[in-house]
């Protein structure tokens, strides 16, 4: 169970960002906007050898006391950040992954839609609900 | 840990003692290669081992199950010959053996010393050695359990001690390999049983533990590890299956409620007592973890891993912050804050001198992570304790009661460690560290300082800018309650400014908002407007925070000395939409809608709202012929290539609503400016207005520019606007711009003494022109001559000309004018409004003149009732016709040719001409059709001829009137005449010149290149006056035809009417060619002079010979040559038109052949 999703663009401003309650939400941008160090260093450091195809997901970014981040890179840069709560042992990599994987179908199937412009701010309603569906599992 | 595995050695001592020191060091020289079971890989081994003395009792059982005090091996060393053999060694050894083997142990080795004497010995018995009889005695099963040593240096006995060391190397290994399967194999049965009842984890824990320690032992720090992820990840799983509810009763100890919360410890590789403490199920989970934690470090160092160490630690505290939770353990507030400070910090210290070798980055960027978590858990304690700055309150008595328990219970521990570690005072202990911080509120924000300081120094240093900004915003809200708000606001402008470059609103107006209460602390008035004007305008801030702001600047800007200059926005959004006119004459008003959003919380009561107007250049909006002379010169290009060059097209149509980036047009040409092949508009920023903007980085801004105030350009202002949050619409009125083409410049809404300022950005623009009243005469050109209907075009301007004005039409110059108004002066019957026009209708004449110039410019003058000055206008009209006259001669007789040469192609007619002459001495005979009428245009002239005739000797001076009638075809009025006058003097014929070419010797016709006579005759008219005393001179021109041999000039007098000369000429052109010429000049000076000295005054051509003044001959003294030619018509050449035929020379290859 997520606490926060978030969605970054490729020039890393916010184009979504969803906490579990509101009043953490302040909380979560911090948490969120920091872990941008952690996705540029991953991002640039597998950019190194080039034949490689990237693996989208980045893994941990780091931990902290209460919580944990983990991050997702799109093949367009796109970033996506996944907050979960330490205490909460059951997610293990995999699931983690997977909630990327549906994320990541959400945002294409968002980005589809021929009235939404690149680089605007989500708005989705079909993409909200699959963030919040993803925070209340 | 220093233990070696542990060697008895049994027999002979002084052998054993003379070997002891090269054994120790001989065995952990080189590597064993050690295979092991269970198809783990096999290592490289360095083995080493302590000896002791044999004893009975201390020889291990089965039962015992340790690892690292264990005795693995057993060698007994013997020295003798073979009486002392049998007579006392074989029972020792014997009961030795026995000894082993009732414990079952089979590593045992037996050392035969051979010294010197007993080496002579065993050569002549081979059979009955010492060691042929101890092999048969104990090893008949296992010969490889007795090995032979010699002493002495020689090469013998140095590769028998190699093979012994080697030996020995490969039965303790197999000593250790028979120990370990044995152990691991009970580890693994005890294991098993983890879920049975009874099952107690901190047992297994010291039994797999032991495990490790055997493995350091032999070196094997990986292996060693291994056993201690292994338990660690037990031990979770164990922590993990109790909070999901399958709770274990020995987990129980470790949930009492934890009283001590003392920090890890580095300073020992291994704490016996805590490991006591473990093995007695009395730790608690702090303990154990620290435990664990310290002796994976343990072994990190010895690795040399310090980034490792790092690492792990972060994981470390968290997981074990997560497991206090989870097991739900009662710990005093701040007491596990209190652990998690003191074991980072321990860790940062000890790590602070080493470097990983293998990943350094890493390193630093955990110690950055441990520093900020290690501050943030000094924060959480600084809270808790009441430390913080800030609070007005000293620390309440449960807050002080509070910071001696969490002193007291770091440091019982803490107590007993320092005892045991004396040598290590030097260092700073962290628990010393927290201690001070807790003190006191000084110490505490010292230490917090220092420390975040050193976080975001690291976090720096290795580019994690976001990190450091997180920091340097919590250290900014330290500084502000610790009423430095100063050294705060680099700190919260810094992080502004980062949020705001990578476009994240929201934290960008947090952060603004602290700044704002900042900047209004240090009471920087322009900064904090500014940054409070942000504040007010944000989306994301709550309505409360944002009116404090407004109002504040608000009353800033009543309150502010100096005046305040502000982007306007995004508190104030101001937009043109529309100007009412695009074109307006100078006094005339027009009206500027303007927009201006309050993006603001609450009204805003500004002083005035002005606009600057830009000029623009004028060519630039009005595109007219006159525009190309002003351009810079375009380059021509190929047909292929196309220009575009710099002529702005400005549109001036009224557009409502402009896109963010502007299209640029301009005119755009291929080929010659003046002839191109292809003209259009072009768009010169292509790229940036087609530029994609999903994928390209456009939504961030760019820095921002200073703002600074227009205050060159032309200002519309309005006082006192209440501009109400939303959109506001403005109308400005504007009265007096000068003229010119103006854009909108600059917009500022004035409030007290802070002025917001935008630069708009508008492609709108207005025209404002200043046309005087004027004049315009359509058609512009017009025919002397003629009487023409002309139209005055009378345009008013920008002053508006009222009914009943007057105009009075007054003809300067030549012309006449005819009006059907009275005394020539209009009365404007209808007002015409400003910019508009009137018309007038007049005929105008005017003389040709017949003299020659082309055009002929006249005025007319129209006194306007209403205007100062009259207005002039230039009126141009084309002469129709020249007239010209020309004096012919033939012989003595003399003709007048008059010409009247068309201008225009408009036909006039010329009739009944006339040339008299003011001389009753002369005849006129006219030559011409009688009462004929001729045609006069452009492309035809008419010429007419009179015959002059006079018996007088010498005639005066004679004035002549040339008059002629003339009409135009197409104008049915009478027809007006023209004349014409000129007058000749001395025009009569004196001489003729009569010429002949001879060819001299035999020759019949001239040769090129050969010389001919060139007979020159001077004939004196009869019946004129004699000019005997006047010395004349000829010159020869040969032209290109003829080359002059000799003098070409000669003086000469004519006496008796003739005067005959000849010079010689040779032809250079064959074919017929014409005469060379002959001119004859009046002279005056020496007699004989060079025809070199002769000084022809004027080279005049062909006979047209003017004359100059008269009175010459007697001026000066003679002694300068001087020649005057004669007047035209004086002197006649009769051979004018004379050709002789010239043949080319045989000596020339080249016929040279001129058509003439």
């Amino acid at each position: 169970m997520a606490v926060c999703v978030a969605v970054i663009a490729k020039e890393n401003y916010p184009l979504y960002i969803k906490a579990a309650s509101a009043d953490s939400e302040l909380k979560f941008y911090y948490t969120v906007h920091t872990s941008l160090d952690v996705i540029e260093e991953k991002v640039s450091s597998a950019g190194k050898n080039a034949n490689e195809l990237r693996e989208l997901y980045l893994g941990l970014l780091y931990p902290t006391e209460d919580y944990k981040v983990y991050g997702y890179v799109t093949n367009t840069k796109i970033k996506f950040v996944i907050v979960v709560e330490s205490s909460n042992s059951t997610l293990r990599d995999n699931e983690i992954r997977s909630m990327f994987k549906k994320l990541h179908n959400a945002y294409v199937d968002m980005l589809c839609n021929p009235f939404y412009t690149p680089g605007e701010n989500i708005t989705s309603k079909v993409f909200n609900n699959t963030v919040i569906s993803m925070m209340q599992e | 840990m220093e233990t070696k595995p542990i060697v008895t050695s049994h027999g002979n001592q002084v052998v054993f003692s003379s070997l002891h020191k090269r054994l120790i060091e001989a065995l952990p020289k080189e590597p064993t290669e050690w295979r092991r079971s269970y198809g783990r890989p096999a290592r490289n081994v360095h083995v080493e081992a302590s000896f002791v003395p044999y004893d009975d009792d201390i020889l291990p059982d089965d039962s015992i199950k340790t690892l690292v005090s264990r005795l693995y091996f057993h060698i007994f060393w013997i020295d003798c010959d073979l009486e002392a053999y049998k007579q006392k060694e074989k029972e020792e050894i014997s009961d030795w053996s026995a000894a082993l083997k009732a414990k079952n142990i089979p590593d045992w080795l037996i050392v035969v010393f051979n010294s010197d004497e007993n080496k002579s010995k065993s050569k002549l018995l081979p059979r009955s050695s010492v060691y042929d009889k101890i092999k048969s005695d104990f090893c008949s099963k296992n010969p490889d359990r007795i090995f032979v040593l010699e002493q002495g240096t020689d090469s013998k006995s140095q590769s028998l001690w190699n093979s012994f060391i080697s030996r020995l190397r490969l039965l303790l290994l197999q000593a250790f390999t028979r120990h370990l399967q044995k152990y691991e194999d009970n580890m693994r049965a005890l294991r098993e049983k983890r879920n049975e009842v009874g099952w107690n984890f901190q047992e297994y824990f010291i039994v797999q533990e032991e495990l490790a320690f055997m493995f350091e032992m032999l070196g094997l720090l990986d292996d060693a590890m291994i056993q201690y992820d292994e338990l660690d990840a037990l031990f979770t799983q164990f922590i993990l299956n109790h909070a999901s509810g399958q709770s274990v009763p020995w987990l129980k100890s470790l949930m009492e409620p934890c009283k001590t919360w003392a920090g890890l410890s580095l300073y020992k590789s291994i704490s016996w007592e805590k490991r006591d403490l473990i093995k007695d199920n009395k730790a608690s989970l702090l303990e154990f973890r620290n435990y664990l934690f310290s002796r994976q470090c343990a072994i990190l160092l010895l690795q040399q891993r310090p980034g490792e160490i790092i690492h792990r630690a972060i994981e470390y505290l968290h997981a074990t912050v997560q497991e206090m939770k989870t097991l739900e353990i009662e710990i005093n507030d701040g007491g596990l804050d209190c652990w998690v400070y003191l074991s980072g910090l321990e860790v940062l210290l000890k790590c602070q001198e080493l470097t990983d070798s293998v990943n350094p980055r890493s390193q630093s960027l955990n110690t950055a992570y441990l520093w900020d978590y290690v501050c943030r858990k000094l924060q959480r304690l600084g809270e808790t304790c009441g430390l913080m700055p800030g609070d007005t309150n000293a620390p309440s008595s449960e807050q002080l009661s509070l910071v001696i328990d969490l002193t007291s219970g770091m440091g019982l521990t803490e107590q007993e460690d320092n005892d045991d570690n004396d040598g290590e005072e030097l260092k700073v202990h962290p628990s010393d560290k927290l201690r001070e911080a807790l003190s006191s509120r000084e110490s505490f924000q010292r230490i917090y300082l220092e420390q975040s300081e050193l976080a975001m120094g690291t976090f720096k240093h290795i580019g994690r800018f976001r990190s450091a900004r997180m920091i340097g915003k919590n250290l900014a809200d330290f500084y502000m309650k610790l009423g430095e708000p100063q050294k705060a606001e680099n700190y919260l402008s810094d992080a502004m400014t980062s949020y705001h470059q990578e476009g994240w609103k929201k934290l960008r107006d947090v952060t603004r908002l602290e700044l704002a209460n900042c900047q209004y602390q240090v009471n920087n008035k322009q900064k904090y407007s500014k940054t409070a004007c942000q504040v007010a305008s944000s989306n994301y801030l709550d309505m409360t925070d944002k009116q404090t702001h407004m109002s504040q600047v608000l009353a800033v800007a009543q309150s502010a000395s100096s005046h305040v200059l502000l982007k306007a926005s995004p508190l104030l959004k101001v937009e043109v939409t529309e100007i009412s006119e695009t074109t307006v004459a100078v006094d005339e008003k027009f009206y500027i809608k303007m927009t201006v959003e309050n993006t603001g919380p609450c009204d805003i009561q500004c002083n005035s709202i002005w606009l600057t107007m830009v000029d623009c250049a004028p060519e630039m909006s009005f595109s007219s012929d006159k525009s190309w002379s002003k351009l810079k010169t375009p380059v021509t290009r190929q047909t292929s290539n196309s220009s575009l060059d710099n002529r702005i097209v400005m549109n001036l149509q009224n557009t409502n609503k402009q896109d963010d980036v502007m299209i640029d047009f301009r005119l755009h040409y291929e080929g010659n400016v003046v002839d191109p092949e292809s003209v259009g508009i072009a768009c010169t920023n292509s790229h940036e207005v087609l530029k994609r903007s999903d994928s390209s980085g456009g939504v961030l801004k760019k820095e921002e520019e200073p703002v600074t105030k227009d205050t060159l350009n032309q200002c519309i202002t309005l006082n006192d606007v209440m501009l109400k949050p939303g959109k506001n619409f403005v109308t400005l009125k504007c009265e007096g711009i000068s003229a010119g083409n103006y854009q909108l410049g600059q917009a500022g809404i004035e409030v007290g003494n802070i002025e917001f300022l935008t630069n708009m950005k508008s492609d709108l623009s207005i025209a404002v022109t200043c046309d005087n009243t004027f004049c315009e005469i359509i058609p512009d050109s017009l025919l002397a001559g003629r009487k023409q209907d002309i139209t005055v075009c009378l345009h008013a301007g920008n002053i508006p000309i009222d009914e009943g004005c007057k105009v009075k039409i007054t003809a300067l110059d030549n012309i006449k004018i005819e009006s059907t108004y009275d005394d020539d002066t209009v009365i404007i019957q209808d007002a015409v409004h400003r910019g508009g026009t009137t018309l007038m209708k007049i005929n105008v004449f005017h003389e040709p003149s017949v003299q020659g110039e082309t055009n002929i410019d006249s005025h007319i003058a129209f006194d306007c009732s209403w205007l100062p000055r009259a207005l002039m206008t230039t009126v141009q009209f084309l002469n129709p016709f020249i007239v010209s006259h020309k004096l012919h001669t033939a012989g003595e007789m003399k003709y007048i040719q008059m010409m009247i040469q068309g201008q225009c192609k408009t036909q006039f007619v010329v009739s009944d001409w006339s040339l008299i002459a003011d001389s009753k001495d002369l005849d006129l005979i006219s030559l011409n059709k009688i009462e004929s009428v001729m045609k006069v245009n452009a492309d035809q002239s008419c010429s007419l001829l009179w015959q002059v005739k006079s018996n007088l000797a010498k005639l005066p001076k004679i004035e002549f009137v040339f008059k002629v009638n003339y009409g135009c075809v197409i104008d049915d009025d009478q027809s007006k005449q023209i004349i014409y006058k000129f007058s000749l003097d001395s025009f009569q014929t004196l001489f003729s010149i009569k010429s002949d070419v001879i060819p001299i010797n035999d020759n019949k016709v001239c040769m090129t290149g050969t010389l001919s006579k060139f007979t020159i005759h001077v004939h004196q008219m009869p019946g004129r006056e004699a000019l005997n005393d006047q010395d004349l001179l000829y010159e020869v021109i040969g032209q290109s035809y003829w080359n002059v041999h000799g003098k070409s000039t000669g003086i000469f007098s004519v006496h008796g009417g003739n005067y005959t000369t000849s010079v010689e000429v040779m032809p250079l052109v064959a074919g017929f060619i014409p005469f060379p010429r002959v001119k004859l000049y009046k002279y005056t000076g020496p007699k004989k002079p060079d025809s070199s000295e002769v000084w022809i005054k004027n080279a005049v051509e062909d006979d047209d010979l003017f004359s100059t003044d008269d009175d010459s001959d007697d001026s000066g003294p003679i002694t300068i040559p001087y020649t005057q030619p004669f007047d035209q018509g004086q002197v006649y050449y009769c051979s004018m038109g004379k050709q002789t035929q010239v043949l080319a020379s045989d000596k020339t290859g080249e016929v040279e052949v001129s058509r003439v």
